[in-house]
């Protein structure tokens, strides 16, 4: 038998597949099919949230740790304050009917900001400089059932709602040590809840009603945002307008529910510790 | 940014990866082209039984080769979805076909390699984990017999 040589001209064991297209198709179908699951998702989450008991709301909240309160610096001097601002609170707390929530202040003094944060679990945070705008209890009142209106309305649910179904399609694909899962989950932790344009609408309109029912009438809510609204070129204010929209036009939105509603502007009630 | 990073990475790893692989593929088939005279079969027994052996020895070629970021990307996706992992094709044809050149390259005065094993394994820090291997080693060996002039 004699060995003859033969030149390979063709190699079978490699595919002609352009690599980039494969990739490209790759990717690009794969993004397609996590874009479809989380919209399906979302729609789920609005539903389920609808449904939630508040006391599994609670449990679920108290299981996520939230690194930003571990970040607050609080000033004791101020503790007389943070007692009066507790007490319109539970003022307002008490017209909720069967409110199982536990709520608080948390008076806060932070380099200029003025803003009030709602924190998932109850919490709300008010800033000191916001505190010293306030020109009557009702402004003061307004704000707080402000924040109170975001929890009746379950809007942190549905903000981290939706985190949390980034974070479960990224745990499932690349595991809970990725660096993909702790990316979303301190994005979840740091959010500073940006609520939509109707939440906070739905949320003005709610505690124009928790004010009137406190104090009879409807005073603060429209001169709060008047006197940010005047201060607007002022760039620490700018940081209250990051995370809640236009002042104007809320207060349009506001003083329209106020005739509709056929509530009254009376007087104001005096803030202490001014 | 980690976004930009990991295109950066990906870029990087297609424009080399196609380069070296190119530059591989040439060496490896002028090679062949010069080393096709030497017969490797990978049975015992598929040679002239009328000539007299006068030299059998072990040969082995063995060669270690890397896969790029790209190709790591395309073959991670690729695991999601399940088919053909066409980007690991090369790295093994590669591998295994420069192991065999460099055997034969240690068999010079041969008449034959007989009795061809081709095994491959991955190796590097990622034989370990999970994802897909980094590298790949194939080795070569088989049974070298000069024959009498």
């Amino acid at each position: 038998m004699k060995y003859s040589p033969k030149e390979l001209i063709e190699n079978v064991n490699i595919s002609k597949k352009s690599p980039i297209k494969d990739l490209i198709t790759l990717a690009g179908g794969i993004f397609l099919v996590l874009l479809l699951l989380y919209i399906i998702l979302g729609f789920l989450v609005n539903v389920i949230i609808k449904k939630l008991p508040v006391d599994l709301e609670q449990k679920i909240i108290g299981r996520i740790s939230f690194d930003f309160i571990s970040d607050i610096n609080k000033k004791k001097l101020e503790a007389d304050k943070e007692n009066y601002i507790n007490s319109v609170l539970n003022s307002l707390t008490y017209e909720l009917p069967e409110n199982k929530r536990r709520h608080n202040v948390i008076l806060i003094s932070d380099s200029d900001i003025k803003n009030a944060l709602a924190l998932p679990g109850g919490t709300i945070l008010l800033y000191s400089d916001l505190f010293d705008e306030f020109k009557s209890e009702n402004e003061l009142a307004f704000v707080l059932s402000h924040e109170l209106g975001h929890y009746e309305n379950r809007d942190h649910l549905k903000a981290l709602g939706r985190g949390l179904v980034f974070v479960f399609i990224s745990t499932s694909l690349f595991g809970t040590d990725s660096f993909a899962t702790e990316f979303l989950l301190s994005m979840l932790s740091k959010a500073e809840m940006k609520f939509s344009q109707s939440q906070e609408s739905s949320a003005d309109l709610f505690a124009l009603n928790l004010i009137n029912k406190k104090y009879g009438h409807s005073f603060g809510a429209t001169e709060f945002l008047e006197n940010m609204g005047k201060d607007e070129k002022n760039s620490s204010l700018s940081y209250y307008f990051a995370s809640h929209p236009f002042p104007k036009d809320r207060v349009i939105n506001i003083e329209q529910a106020i005739k509709n509603r056929g509530y009254e502007v009376l007087i104001a009630t005096p803030l202490k510790f001014k | 940014m980690e976004i930009a990073i990991i295109l950066i990475l990906i870029s990087v790893g297609y424009i080399n990866g196609t380069r070296v692989e190119k530059a591989h593929y040439r060496s490896i088939e002028k090679r062949e082209k010069a080393l096709s005279k030497l017969p490797v079969v990978t049975s015992k027994n598929l040679y002239d039984k009328s000539r007299k052996v006068i030299d059998a020895r072990l040969v082995t070629g063995n060669v270690v080769i890397s896969i790029d970021y790209f190709k790591r990307v395309l073959a991670g996706l690729r695991c999601l979805v399940g088919g053909e992992l066409s980007s690991y094709e090369t790295l093994l044809d590669r591998a295994r076909r420069e192991a065999v050149l460099r055997m034969k390259d240690k068999s010079k005065g041969a008449g034959i390699i007989v009795n061809l094993r081709l095994e491959t394994s991955s190796i590097g820090y990622s034989a370990n984990r999970k994802k897909s291997l980094g590298s790949v080693e194939a080795i070569a060996y088989g049974t070298a017999l000069k024959f009498e002039k």
